[in-house]
């Protein structure tokens, strides 16, 4: 069902550059005779840290090797080399994509410098005309992961551990929200942040505090942070879930992951590099949830069964209709009105597929 | 006699700063072929990145400055008798400090603004470096103990009051940084369109008045003779507290406006996310055998491997090589001490100047 949707956005984008694409023709007609370089410059968590710079990365060797494009990584050891790095790609590259929220001052004072080249933001948004960014709409992912923990969950009490607080983490965490208390009105939601990206052992610690006290579902949107969680489920043993945020995480788990709220960086990664090479590429910036191939939430456990899995289905659906609008801060929760399992708007099928 | 002495002694200081970076980079490439790398083609980006263009020497001396810096601060401790792992803390409250005084906007012209806002950075590191300095003197109590656990305070405290206090302060929680600083406050840029700011020139400007200071004055007698021996120090009518105190203010200073140029010069504001420069900077005063003029030359050392160490990664081997370069260092100069520190050793190495000595 999630791929289903993917030729949609494609023409989505398509669309938008046959319009505004025009007056570059001249230009991108050359670059989209030959192969093209990317080069991507992750943030200091770099490649390895099972969350979204391996997504990224994913997304380049796919167009490496379906597109036939030179795809190169420069990893950051620190802050002060993001404009370095990007510098770096932008002399030696075609296109440079920056991966995360923390390089939006970088990408933005680079991309200034080099008017003529091309980048790709992701998580973040430089507004410039060389400049496309990728955002996600991770409340909607996130409403599925609190609909499945409030459906799941046995206690009645469910948690939350984030990295730190910045927007695409608050996103998941009233999204999740959201869905659990649509499911559940009286379901009690501990919520922890470790202040942290980068540390597992404080993943685990604030896991296992909530499993203690009666939690026995726990989503865990932290970056290599949520790596601890699944520690703490192994220790607990049977009964004890965790939902992972940005991408499958089965490997560290397998009976352990409830599922996995999946964000569609790869995809967004690919068709970055893929618009570069076919000379469609045009700055702006996209927006992806459910209806466009960029979230969803899937790998989920075998032992669920379909009664759990026909709500979310129905959730999904409606999310992508639009029939349902998970809130993206605190006001907007504040004022979100709760949709229950009996009550999902039907929405009719999308005739992409 | 004792200047013949000296300038021996000075002599087989460099000779050993350059045979461990020898060894390290040895190492280094066996450590890339045994990984199935090019060392050749690895060194030759790593020189690339570091030394060839415009471009790549603003980096290195971006690079370079705070390292210079927070090396002077460790230098400077290690002269009056203290091992100062607190660098990194002094370093972080002197760049945070700095940029809230820049992010506050108070609407002066640049001459007085960029000197305001170095100047915060100084009294924040100042203070940081203050209170072990303190403790140390009145209390005893072991400046490694209380500079790591004021690092840990440091960035806890900023993580806080950066995520949780933008009721009250300049800062942007959602960047886990402090709001921007001003473009009046920024350190001016050197060399456009490279983003060499003034911190290179203010690193070698504080290197040379430490060297005066330690060397030309009475105040930087006291503290080396400090370091030397407390006792003797006492006994020759030197106020151990005092002295170590106010190394440990001036060490702190020079760490927190190394913070400072970062957030003043390079950022543009603080990151709540510390980049370890503290850290470096024992090594870099380590290898410039803690001397002013010495640490000028390893921090460029040190901020050339970490301005070509990403291109390293165009040669296909990974960052962390430069790291593991920068460790090999530290354990070469550590086992070079270790021969020059034990007699017995040292006379097995080398027979000849034990004969000679024992001639003598």
């Amino acid at each position: 069902m999630l791929t289903s949707r993917l030729n949609r956005r494609q023409l989505v984008i398509a669309g938008g550059a046959a319009v505004a694409a025009t007056p570059l023709l001249s230009r991108l007609s050359v670059s989209a005779q030959d192969s093209i370089t990317v080069t991507m410059v992750t943030d200091t968590a770099g490649i390895g840290d099972q969350s979204f710079n391996d997504m990224a990365n994913a997304g380049g060797l796919r167009a490496q090797d379906e597109l036939g494009i030179t795809f190169n990584v420069l990893e950051s050891q620190t802050a002060a080399d993001y404009v370095r790095n990007l510098t770096d790609a932008a002399e030696s590259s075609d296109m440079s994509i920056g991966v995360g929220f923390l390089l939006t001052d970088a990408l933005a004072e680079v991309a200034a410098q080099y008017p003529d080249g091309k980048f790709a933001l992701i998580d973040s948004v430089v507004e410039a005309d060389n400049v496309v960014n990728f955002l996600f709409r991770e409340q909607e992912g996130a409403f599925l992961a609190g609909a499945i923990a409030a459906l799941v969950s046995k206690t009645g009490q469910i948690g939350f551990v984030g990295g730190i607080r910045i927007p695409p983490v608050m996103r998941y965490e009233v999204g999740y929200v959201a869905g659990a208390k649509s499911v559940n009105p009286d379901i009690q939601i501990a919520i922890a942040y470790a202040d942290d990206f980068e540390n597992p052992d404080k993943g685990k610690e604030l896991t296992l505090a909530q499993y203690n006290n009666g939690a026995d579902v726990v989503h865990a949107a932290a970056g290599r942070t949520g790596v601890g969680a699944f520690d703490a489920a192994l220790e607990k043993g049977e009964g004890f879930w965790v939902i992972a945020a940005d991408k499958d995480q089965a490997h560290l788990g397998p009976d352990a992951q409830l599922a996995a709220v999946i964000k569609g960086i790869d995809t967004a990664v690919f068709d970055g590099i893929k618009s570069a090479q076919d000379g469609t590429f045009v700055g702006g910036i996209h927006n992806l949830g459910i209806a466009d191939d960029g979230m969803g939430l899937g790998a989920i456990h075998a032992s669920i069964g379909a009664d759990v899995t026909d709500v979310i289905d129905a959730y999904s659906a409606a999310i992508a209709g639009g029939a349902i609008v998970p809130p993206v801060d605190d006001d907007t929760l504040a004022a979100f009105e709760l949709v229950s399992p009996d009550a999902i708007p039907a929405v009719e099928a999308t005739p992409a597929s | 006699m004792t200047r013949l002495k000296l300038s021996s002694s000075t002599l087989i200081n460099i000779g050993g700063s350059i045979i461990a970076v020898t060894i390290a980079l040895l190492l280094g490439a066996v450590v890339m072929r045994l990984s199935g790398a090019d060392p050749w083609a690895a060194y030759k980006a790593l020189w690339n990145g570091a030394f060839v263009g415009k471009r790549s020497i603003a980096e290195t001396l971006i690079y370079s400055a705070p390292l210079i810096l927070a090396g002077l601060g460790f230098a400077l401790s290690m002269r009056a008798g203290l091992f100062n792992i607190g660098i990194e803390g002094q370093l972080i409250v002197g760049g945070f400090m700095a940029a809230l005084v820049g992010a506050w906007d108070l609407g002066l012209p640049s001459v007085l603004y960029v000197p305001l806002a170095l100047f915060a950075g100084a009294v924040g590191g100042a203070f940081w470096g203050f209170i072990p300095g303190y403790l140390k003197a009145k209390a005893g109590a072991h400046e490694v103990i209380t500079t790591i656990m004021l690092n840990y305070l440091a960035m806890r405290l900023i993580t806080y009051l950066v995520l949780r206090r933008d009721d009250i302060l300049p800062v942007d929680p959602t960047f886990v940084a402090t709001k921007k600083v001003v473009p009046e406050a920024r350190l001016p840029l050197l060399m456009p369109p490279t983003r060499l700011h003034l911190g290179i020139v203010i690193a070698i400007a504080a290197a040379i008045i430490l060297w005066y200071i330690l060397f030309k004055t009475r105040f930087g007698f006291n503290v080396r003779a400090v370091g030397l021996s407390q006792g003797a120090s006492a006994y020759g009518g030197i106020n151990w507290g005092r002295t170590v105190v106010i190394a440990m203010i001036i060490a702190g200073a020079l760490a927190g406006l190394a913070g400072a140029g970062e957030s003043l010069g390079l950022h543009g504001r603080h990151w709540s996310a510390a980049p370890g420069y503290g850290f470096t900077a024992i090594a870099v005063g380590l290898v410039g055998r803690n001397h002013p003029i010495g640490v000028i030359f390893s921090g460029l050392l040190f901020g050339a491997l970490n301005a070509g160490g990403p291109a390293m990664q165009s040669a296909d081997v990974s960052k962390e090589i430069v790291q593991l370069i920068q460790g090999f260092i530290i354990l070469a100069i550590a086992a070079l001490e270790v021969v020059n520190r034990f007699p017995a050793i040292r006379s097995r190495f080398s027979r000849r100047s034990a004969a000679s000595k024992a001639g003598a």
